[in-house]
C-alpha cells in the first residue's frame, strides 16, 4: 500500500497522543475512585463500629463548590466549541474562547480558595475533613494545570501555529479539560452532598 | 549509491542518537532507554543483594552482632522495597521497552520522551532510596509499611517519609511505562498482525501493563496519605478520629498483590517464549496461555485481603478471598500445563536459557503450593509472619521472576549486544543459583514451623533455630557465587564472546528480524504480518507500505483488533526536557520531605518544563496538506 499521499495531521484516535491522553486519564480517574473508596470505607468504618459519627462535624456549605459546577461546564462547553471553530479554520476565534475559559477557570480557583478559607474545620480535625482538604486541593491543582496549558495553547493559537488540521495539541487540552469537569462531579457529590443524607 | 542505500542514510541520520554525556541525556530511542532499564535494574538487584546477604550474615548464628536492630530494619526494608520497585517491576518495563516494539515490528514506542521520563524517575528515586540508606535514614518498617507503625507518633525521623515520597515518585515511572506500552501494542503493531497473531510476551506486557495502571493508583492514593498525615497533619489513618490504620492495608495490598503477578507475567511471557524455540515447535495452547495470562490478571485484583487474615476482619470476607486466593491457582495451573506439554512434545535443547525456565517451573510450582497452603485462613493464621512466608514469596518472586528473566537475558543478550553469552559460565552459572537458592531459603519454610519470626535482627540460642539459619546463609552465598559469575560472563562475552547473527536460535518472533543490536531505525521495511511465529513461516517477509518518509521518523497506525493499516504518524526526537521535567519532578517530591512548600514550587517548573518539552520546532511547516 502507498501511504505517501496520507496525511500526517491527525488530531483524533489515529495518532498515539490521544489514546496516551486516555490513560493518563484512567489513571487519574482510578486514584479518584479509590480516594472516593476510601472515604465509604472509612464512613463504613466509623459507623459500623460506633467510633465516630460520620461526618463528625459541621458539613460545608454547598454553594461555592455548586457555582463552580456551573463555571466548569462552561470551561468544558468554551474549549469544545473553539475546537469546532478550528476546525473551520477560525484559529483567532479559538485563541478568544481559550482565553475565556482561562478567565472563568480562574474564577473556579478563586471561588474555592474562598471556599477553603471559610471551611468550618480544619483538615485536622477529623478523617472528612481530610478528605474535603486534599480533594479540593488536589482538583484545584488540576484546575490550574488546565489553565496554564490552556494559556500556552491559547498563545500559539494567536502565533498561527493552530490549523484545522493541525491541532493536536487543542484536542488534548480539551479532553483534559472534559476529565477536569467530570471529575470534579462524582468528588462534589460524594463529599459535600453525600454527608447530608441521613441512611 | 542505490536507492536502497540512500534510503539507509536518510533513515540513520533521522534515527540519530546524539553524541557526547549531553546527547546521551537527550536520547529517547526505545531500545537505549530499555538497556539503561535493564541495567540499572540488575545493578538494583544486585545491590539490594548484597543487603540479602548482610542479613544472612547477622542471621547466620544466634545473638550476632554484626548490625544492630535500627539497621537491620533499615536494611531489610530497601532490600524488599529495591527489590519491587527497583528491580520487579523496572526489569518487566526494561524488558518490554526494549522487545515490544521489534517483537510487533515497529520502530518506537509511541511516547520515546515519555520513556526517556520514566527511566530518569525511576533512577532519581532508585538513588534517593539507596541514599538514604547511606545517611541510614531509610525507611524501616518493611517494604509494606504499615500504619500505625509508620505514622509520625511512632516513627520520628524522616524515614518513613522517604518511603511514603520516594514510592509515589517512583509510581509516575512505572504509570507512564505502562500507558506507552499499551498504547504501542494497541495502535503500532505491523500491519497484519491482528491480536491473534500477537506474540505471547507481547501479550503478558499488554496485560501487566494494565495492571499497573490500575493497581498503582491503589499505592500512590496510600503513600500520599500517609505522607500529608506526616508531613501536613491530615488524619487518615488516626483511629481517635475517624481514620483507620486497615485503610493504608487494604489500600497498599490492592496494589502488592497484583504486584506480584504483575512481576510475574512478563516472566512467564518469557518462558511462553523461550521454552518453544528451543524445543523448536510453537507454544503448545497459545489461546489458552494467553487466556491465563488474561485470567490471571483480572483474578489477582480479587485476593488482596489474603495478607490480612490475620487483622481480624469478618470471616465471610477471609472465606471469599480464601477461595479468590485458591482459584488463581487454576489459571496458573493451565500455564505450567501447556508449558510442559510444549517441552514433552518438542525436541528440547538444552541451553541456559532453557535451564533457567526449567528451573524456574520447578521453583515457582513449589512456591506455588505453599502458596496454596498459605491461602487457607487456618494456616495462615499458623504461619503468618513467620519464616514460612519469608520462604513461600522468595520461591514465588525468585522462582517466579528472577529465574525466568535470567532466561531472559541469555536469551536475548545476542540481540541487545550482537555478542552470545557463553553457555559454559551460563550453565554454571544456572547450577549455583538452583543449588544455592534452595540450601538458602527450603530451610525457611522449617523455621517457620519452628517459630521463627520474620523481621527479626537476631535470636536466642536456645530457640534451636541456629542451625537452619546457618545453612540458609551456605546457601545464601552460594547464590550470590551463581550471581557473580553472571557478572564475570558478561565480562569474558564482552571481550571474547562469539558474534550472534540477526537471529542465532532460530528464533520465530519478529525482533530477531532486526539486525542484532539493532539500528535505532529498527526495520529498514515494516514488514506485513501474517503469521503468529512470522520468521518460521516458509515465505520470505514483505514490506507493508510503500512512501514512507525516511527523513523523519514515521510510524505505521494499526487498527487494535484486526491490526489493519490505518494511518502514518511522525514521532518526536531527542530532547533535553525529559531530565529536566523529571529533575523538577524529583523536587517536588523528594523536597516535600523537608516541607511541602517544595512541592508548591516545583508545580510550576515542572509546568515550565512540560512547556518546552512541547514546543513546536521551527520553521513551522503550513500546517495542512498542500
Amino acid at each position: 500500500m502507498n501511504v505517501e499521499k496520507w496525511t500526517r495531521y491527525h488530531a483524533d484516535l489515529k495518532h498515539p497522543y490521544w489514546w496516551g491522553i486516555m490513560g493518563l486519564i484512567v489513571i487519574e480517574s482510578t486514584v479518584i475512585a479509590i480516594f472516593l473508596a476510601s472515604y465509604f470505607y472509612l464512613w463504613i468504618v466509623n459507623s459500623s463500629t460506633s467510633r465516630m459519627a460520620w461526618p463528625g462535624g459541621e458539613i460545608p456549605s454547598i454553594f461555592y463548590p455548586s457555582v463552580n459546577i456551573g463555571l466548569l461546564l462552561f470551561c468544558g462547553w468554551s474549549m469544545w466549541y473553539g475546537g469546532v471553530l478550528i476546525h473551520k479554520n477560525k484559529t483567532k476565534a479559538f485563541g478568544w474562547l481559550a482565553v475565556a475559559c482561562c478567565v472563568v477557570a480562574c474564577g473556579v480557583l478563586w471561588l474555592r480558595w474562598l471556599q477553603m478559607l471559610n471551611l468550618p474545620f480544619s483538615y485536622d480535625q477529623n478523617a472528612y475533613a481530610s478528605f474535603v482538604w486534599v480533594l479540593s486541593s488536589f482538583h484545584f491543582m488540576h484546575v490550574l494545570a488546565g489553565i496554564l496549558g490552556t494559556a500556552v495553547i491559547g498563545w500559539f493559537s494567536f502565533k498561527g501555529y493552530y490549523t484545522e488540521q493541525r491541532n493536536l495539541g487543542v484536542q488534548i487540552d480539551t479532553i483534559y479539560w472534559y476529565y477536569i469537569v467530570a471529575s470534579w462531579i462524582p468528588v462534589y457529590f460524594v463529599i459535600y452532598i453525600t454527608p447530608r443524607f441521613q441512611w | 549509491m542505490t536507492p536502497e542505500e540512500i534510503k539507509i542514510q536518510e533513515l540513520e541520520k533521522a534515527w540519530i542518537n546524539p553524541p557526547g554525556f549531553i546527547g546521551w541525556l537527550r536520547i529517547v530511542n526505545q531500545t537505549n532507554i530499555g538497556i539503561r532499564y535493564i541495567n540499572t535494574s540488575l545493578i538494583f538487584f544486585f545491590m539490594a543483594g548484597v543487603l540479602g546477604g548482610i542479613m544472612r550474615a547477622q542471621l547466620a548464628a544466634p545473638e550476632n552482632e554484626l548490625v544492630g536492630p535500627e539497621m537491620f530494619n533499615q536494611i531489610f526494608t530497601v532490600h524488599g522495597t529495591a527489590m519491587m520497585f527497583l528491580f520487579a517491576i523496572p526489569m518487566v518495563e526494561g524488558l518490554g521497552a526494549y522487545l515490544v516494539p521489534l517483537m510487533i515490528g515497529t520502530r518506537d514506542l509511541s511516547f520515546p520522551r515519555l520513556s526517556s521520563f520514566s527511566y530518569f524517575v525511576f533512577l532519581i528515586g532508585g538513588v534517593t532510596l539507596f541514599g538514604s540508606l547511606l545517611l541510614q535514614v531509610a525507611p524501616n518498617a518493611g517494604w509494606f509499611n504499615y500504619v500505625p507503625l509508620a505514622l509520625k507518633e511512632w516513627s520520628v525521623g524522616k524515614n518513613i517519609d522517604v518511603y511514603a515520597t520516594v514510592i509515589t515518585f517512583i509510581e509516575i515511572s512505572a504509570l507512564a511505562a505502562a500507558v506507552e506500552l499499551i498504547v504501542t501494542i494497541l495502535k503500532q503493531r505491523a500491519p497484519g498482525m491482528s491480536m491473534a497473531k500477537m506474540p505471547v510476551f507481547v501479550w503478558s506486557i499488554l496485560v501487566m501493563a494494565f495492571m499497573i495502571v490500575f493497581a498503582m493508583p491503589g499505592v500512590v492514593v496510600g503513600s500520599v496519605m500517609l505522607a500529608l498525615d506526616r508531613l501536613v497533619g491530615t488524619v487518615f489513618f488516626d483511629a481517635s478520629v475517624g481514620g483507620d490504620s486497615l485503610l493504608w492495608q487494604h489500600l497498599f495490598w490492592w496494589f502488592g498483590h497484583p504486584e506480584v503477578y504483575i512481576a510475574f507475567l512478563p516472566a512467564a511471557g518469557v518462558v511462553s517464549t523461550v521454552i518453544p524455540v528451543f524445543c523448536r515447535r510453537p507454544l503448545y495452547g497459545h489461546t489458552a496461555v494467553v487466556l491465563s495470562m488474561v485470567a490471571i490478571g483480572i483474578i489477582s485484583f480479587g485476593l488482596w485481603v489474603h495478607h490480612m487474615f490475620t487483622t481480624g476482619i469478618p470471616d465471610q470476607a477471609n472465606a471469599f478471598f480464601s477461595v479468590a486466593s485458591a482459584m488463581i491457582a487454576i489459571p496458573s495451573g493451565i500455564q505450567i500445563y501447556c508449558w510442559i506439554a510444549t517441552l514433552w512434545t518438542g525436541r528440547p535443547k538444552f541451553t541456559t536459557a532453557l535451564l533457567w525456565c526449567m528451573g524456574f517451573v520447578i521453583v515457582f510450582v513449589v512456591g506455588g503450593l505453599t502458596g496454596v497452603m498459605v491461602a487457607s485462613v487456618p494456616f495462615d493464621k499458623q504461619t503468618h509472619d513467620t519464616y514460612f512466608v519469608v520462604a513461600h514469596f522468595h520461591y514465588v518472586l525468585i522462582g517466579g521472576v528472577v529465574f525466568p528473566l535470567f532466561g531472559g537475558v541469555y536469551y536475548w543478550w545476542p540481540k541487545f549486544t550482537g555478542k552470545l553469552l557463553n553457555e559454559t559460565l551460563g550453565k554454571w552459572n544456572f547450577w549455583m543459583v538452583l543449588v544455592g537458592f534452595n540450601v538458602a531459603f527450603f530451610p525457611m519454610h522449617l523455621l517457620g514451623f519452628m517459630g521463627m519470626p520474620r523481621r527479626i535482627y537476631t535470636y536466642l540460642e536456645e530457640m534451636q533455630w541456629g542451625p537452619l539459619n546457618l545453612l540458609s546463609s551456605i546457601g545464601a552465598y552460594v547464590l550470590t557465587l551463581g550471581f557473580l559469575i553472571f557478572i564475570v560472563n558478561i565480562i569474558w562475552t564482552h571481550f571474547k564472546g562469539e558474534k550472534a547473527g540477526p537471529n542465532p536460535w532460530n528464533a520465530s518472533t519478529l525482533e530477531w528480524y532486526a539486525e542484532s543490536p539493532p539500528r535505532n531505525y529498527k526495520f529498514l521495511e515494516i514488514p506485513q504480518v501474517n503469521s503468529l511465529n512470522p520468521l518460521w513461516e516458509k515465505e520470505e517477509l514483505k514490506p507493508a507500505t510503500i512512501g514512507m518518509r525516511t527523513d523523519r521518523r514515521e510510524i505505521l497506525i494499526t487498527e487494535i483488533l484486526t491490526g489493519k493499516l490505518q494511518a502514518v504518524a511522525i514521532l518526536p526526537t531527542n530532547t533535553i526536557w525529559p531530565l529536566v521535567l523529571s529533575i523538577a519532578t524529583g523536587m517536588a517530591f523528594i523536597g516535600s520531605i523537608f516541607s511541602p512548600w517544595w512541592f508548591v514550587g516545583s508545580f510550576f517548573l515542572v509546568f515550565l518544563a512540560i512547556t518546552g518539552w512541547f514546543w513546536p520546532s521551527r520553521p513551522w511547516d503550513e500546517g495542512r496538506d498542500v
